[in-house]
């Protein structure tokens, strides 16, 4: 499935604001921003950026603008948050996010019902600006929660989310309120290898883009933690279950499949497996039709999708399946990308489905840039309306 | 390892015709690509699936076992095979008879097509054949290159005059799942030989004739005594 | 031990001749009449010693080439080299096969490893290479001189007359390892080599001095002047190891222009001629160098004048 809509920007940059500060240039993990000397101006390649927001999150003047996450929508989270009695905030990164009752531990607060949770592809991207007027509001407590720092999709952004967050502690401080209002507790989700379930087929050794999990004799597989980014793709490939990765083992997905699957009695059904790192509008806010029931399954990378998932998703009732990819330059995983994988991946399950009473057309794949928006919507319009054509499943 | 190649499902389905109760038993051994428990789990999915299309209705149940080919562990079915009335094998053919010699009179049957013992090449992801157990090792006089598995005429005096700049004379197409056929010329395994005893000095083992070989080593079926 | 000679081959090659040996190449058809002519007409010549009876050439099954050899050498009178690949037989049916050569009065007989069935007509059919080229000339090699078969068994009766040839492709690049090769093939008992078509001059020297260092079995160096461009150009594509001068390949592109045919032909042969004489003379200067393979089948007009020339002073 491809894209023909017109390509629109995430992250722009407006002049007239800009004071050329060269803070989005410094800041910028993908050397997408750029300084041009003829016009002195600052601009940002299209083709370069990740839309991590981190420079939005940087701009003194308000100059860069952000399709996702801007201050005045989180702002407005917090502002319902408040009315509706909570009054700790977490913001934490959707890359390595914790238990909810983690993350009430962590604020200080006593339950989950009680802060207001925002989950954002890189903490970096948020303003300094937010957390005061959070604070203003009436917020009591700030968690930030990134990731570790070598831990961070985007290269920077924990760095700066956390240097954002130091800054902020004095800066309160002066102010008058507790340093302690503001805690920064990054968190990092690995895999681990459950030695007494591993055959030692090396799968995961061959799959990982990172080369952290390894053979040890006599065939156990063993990770090299401070390689592992938590893309998840070698559970998709492990033969024995062996491989538990918080939120995204089979189990977890699995029961996730079985609760979406219960309200599709009357109309055909979606599901879709979308990468965490783009597409975070439709993973906020989920995509409802009249016609056709869409529901998600937010992977933390299209590598993890699961054959078995796949499979299971008919066996459930559901009527289509859309896996969602970054295109190949916007993997935060793989330097090649993952697309290709994925791609061939969800080919073969084609193959598959054809000889059962499902139909490989019951399964698509959808490659989106994270830095262009509107992208995805139509795409899955026309697979939407594809499996309205074919009607349910003979299963 | 022992690679294996999965059989077309119509296949499987065609040999489950007569049967509404499955069992598909993967294997934790040598095959390669691995057929643990998740290709079980996936088989009897797709044997569950499957069997709608002709309006049947199995229930495939999935397990694994440690070696399928050694008798004593494959006893560990035990009460999976309750109300079983077929059992679908993911092993390689060592594997699958010998669970359908032990459980016997249950049907067993082949989920895979075991192709030859391998390798993985991982940077093309491709599996390569390296040893047929031709039973009379040469590789110590070969600098560890198998000219009975990797010649394709499985000469002793190689090259044949078909080897040019290090290739064989022999090609073959090889389908993707896509159809897409590509021709692969084969790297000539003498040559390879040739330039690896030569760049370790041993080119004395390359000039050396090798007379003809003993065929009963090779010759099936064979048994060895162990314990 | 001493090489005896069974055929008038192998005795012109032991008497020091420089001799020439013709193709012969038997069809898919069970007629033969054709390459008896063909026999007859390198017979004719007066100057060809011998000529291969080619076995089931690139993988495509044709006439037996025991049956083939035997008819020709009775009804044309030429002697024959019998060829006899290892890709269709087993050691017993090689041995077999060997043993009614003998009978039926062959007294030369060429091992080959044989083209893979996979590069031929039929590549469904099982390749057998119970043996490769060089132990074949062993067997050969112990049926005559140890009256003993394929697994060291007594053979009764009257002695294997057979003298064994191997062959070698000395445009082969890197050629070392066929020179290796070569000389383990000798080493088994080759009585002479026979070598797959070559073009320069350079590389088939190259070859005499390499396989010298080894052994000293006589070689008899393949040549084919082609007919046409197309001949020319189809040797240099498509046939391993074979590398067709670029002098030669532009002259005969150049031949093509000329619109009369007879014409055409003449500048042909006139070149083939030269060519080839130059090539002769020049390998004959080599010690192992004892003869020429022509594989100019159905282009006898060149075969007298290219040896004539050669033997000249």
């Amino acid at each position: 499935m491809e894209s023909s809509s017109i390509m629109e920007q995430a992250v722009k940059i407006d002049s007239t604001y800009c004071g050329e500060c060269i803070n989005c240039i410094t800041v910028c993990p993908f050397e997408a921003v750029t300084l041009n000397k003829d016009k002195n101006q600052v601009e940002i390649d299209p083709e370069k950026c990740q839309a991590c927001g981190i420079c939005y999150g940087s701009c003194p003047s308000g100059a860069i603008s952000s399709a996702y996450y801007d201050i005045r929508a989180l702002l407005e989270q917090v502002k319902n948050g408040l009315e509706s009695g909570r009054s700790a905030l977490a913001v934490t990164c959707r890359g390595s996010a914790p238990e909810p009752e983690e993350l009430a531990e962590i604020a200080g607060v006593g339950s989950p019902d009680d802060l207001i949770n925002i989950l954002l592809p890189c903490v970096g991207r948020v303003p300094g600006e937010f957390y005061l007027k959070a604070i203003s509001e009436g917020v009591q407590k700030i968690a930030v929660v990134p990731c570790g720092t070598d831990y961070c999709r985007f290269g920077k952004g924990s760095i700066v989310a956390i240097a954002k967050a130091l800054m902020l502690k004095n800066l309160i401080n002066q102010f008058g309120y507790d340093r302690n209002a503001i805690i920064i507790q990054p968190n990092e989700i690995k895999i681990d290898i459950n030695p007494y379930k591993c055959i030692g087929c090396g799968n995961c050794e061959y799959v990982c883009p990172k080369d952290a999990p390894y053979l040890v004799s006599p065939g156990v597989a063993e990770v090299h933690d401070e390689k592992c980014m938590g893309c998840g793709r070698c559970i998709s490939v492990c033969p024995a279950f062996a491989i538990n990765l918080k939120g995204s083992d089979y189990k977890s997905i699995s029961n996730l499949i079985g609760t979406l699957s219960g309200s599709t009695a009357d109309k055909p059904s979606l599901l879709v497996f979308c990468c965490s790192w783009c597409e975070y509008d439709a993973l906020d806010a989920p995509i409802t039709y009249e016609d056709v029931d869409v529901k998600f399954i937010a992977l933390p990378c299209s590598g993890r999708v699961d054959e078995l998932h796949v499979l299971e998703a008919y066996q459930r009732g559901f009527d289509g399946v859309l896996v969602v990819s970054c295109k190949d330059s916007s993997c935060r995983f793989a330097e090649d990308g993952t697309a290709a994988e994925t791609k061939d991946k969800v080919r073969k399950i084609k193959k598959k489905l054809d000889s059962m009473a499902v139909g490989g057309e019951r399964l698509d794949i959808c490659l989106t840039y994270p830095n262009y928006i509107r992208q995805f919507e139509p795409q899955l319009r026309v697979f939407a309306d594809g499996i309205k054509k074919l009607g349910k499943t003979q299963l | 390892m022992i690679i294996v190649e999965q059989k077309p499902l119509e296949e499987i389905l065609g040999y489950l015709k007569p049967y509404k109760k499955v069992l598909v038993v993967g294997c934790d051994g040598c095959t390669q690509p691995p057929r643990s428990l998740r290709e079980a789990k996936s088989m009897a999915m797709q044997v569950e699936m499957g069997s709608k299309l002709e309006k049947k209705d199995i229930t495939a149940k999935a397990t694994t076992l440690v070696k399928q080919c050694c008798k004593d562990s494959v006893a560990g079915l035990g009460e999976m095979l309750e109300g079983v009335e077929a059992i679908v094998s993911m092993a390689c053919g060592a594997g699958v008879q010998t669970l359908a010699e032990a459980f016997h009179p249950l049907p067993v049957f082949p989920a895979q097509n075991t192709m030859f013992i391998g390798s993985a090449e991982h940077n093309q992801g491709d599996l390569v054949e390296k040893c047929q157990a031709c039973g009379d090792c040469l590789l110590g006089y070969t600098g560890g290159i198998c000219p009975v598995a990797l010649c394709a005429k499985g000469l002793m005096n190689g090259p044949c005059g078909g080897c040019y700049q290090g290739k064989c004379e022999v090609t073959k197409e090889v389908t993707d799942d896509q159809g897409n056929v590509t021709t692969i010329q084969n790297d000539c395994a003498w040559f390879m030989i040739y330039e690896r005893l030569r760049d370790q000095g041993r080119l004395d083992l390359f000039k050396t004739y090798r007379p003809m070989r003993d065929a009963r080593v090779s010759s099936s079926p064979r048994s060895i005594k162990w314990a | 031990m001493e090489t005896k000679a069974f055929s008038n081959l192998m005795k012109a090659i032991m008497d020091g001749k420089f001799v020439y040996t013709g193709e012969l190449e038997p069809h898919k058809t069970a007629d033969i009449t054709d390459v008896v002519e063909w026999a007859t007409t390198l017979k004719n010549t007066g100057k060809i010693v011998a000529a291969n009876v080619t076995d089931n050439p690139q993988s495509m099954a044709s006439i037996s080439s025991l049956a083939a050899s035997y008819v020709i050498q009775r009804d044309s009178g030429l002697e024959v080299v019998y060829q006899l690949r290892c890709s269709d037989r087993s050691r017993m049916a090689l041995f077999s096969d060997l043993l009614g050569a003998s009978m039926l009065g062959l007294r030369n007989v060429l091992s080959l490893t044989g083209d893979h069935p996979a590069t031929g007509d039929a590549p469904q059919s099982k390749p057998v290479f119970d043996l490769d080229s060089a132990q074949l000339v062993e067997l050969v090699h112990n049926m005559v001189y140890e009256k003993k078969d394929y697994a060291g068994n007594e053979i009764h009766g009257p002695d294997i007359q057979l003298n064994v040839g191997g062959v070698a492709n000395p445009g082969l690049d890197p050629v070392e390892p066929e020179v290796i090769k070569v000389a383990r093939k000798a080493h088994a008992g080759a009585d002479f080599i026979q070598t797959q078509v070559i073009f320069e001059v350079e590389a088939a020297l190259n070859f005499l001095d390499m396989l010298a260092e080894y052994t000293d079995v006589p070689v008899l160096m393949g040549i084919f002047p082609p007919r046409s461009y197309g001949q020319a150009s189809f040797f240099d594509k498509f046939v391993t190891g074979v590398t067709v001068p670029k002098d030669l390949l532009d002259t005969f592109k150049k031949f093509k222009e000329i619109e009369d045919k007879a014409k055409r032909k003449e500048k042909v042969d006139e070149y083939n001629i030269t060519y080839f004489v130059d090539f002769i003379k020049e390998i004959r200067k080599k010690k192992n160098s004892a003869g020429c393979h022509i594989m100019a089948v159905g282009y006898p007009d060149v075969i007298a004048p290219i040896i004539t020339g050669a033997e000249g002073k």
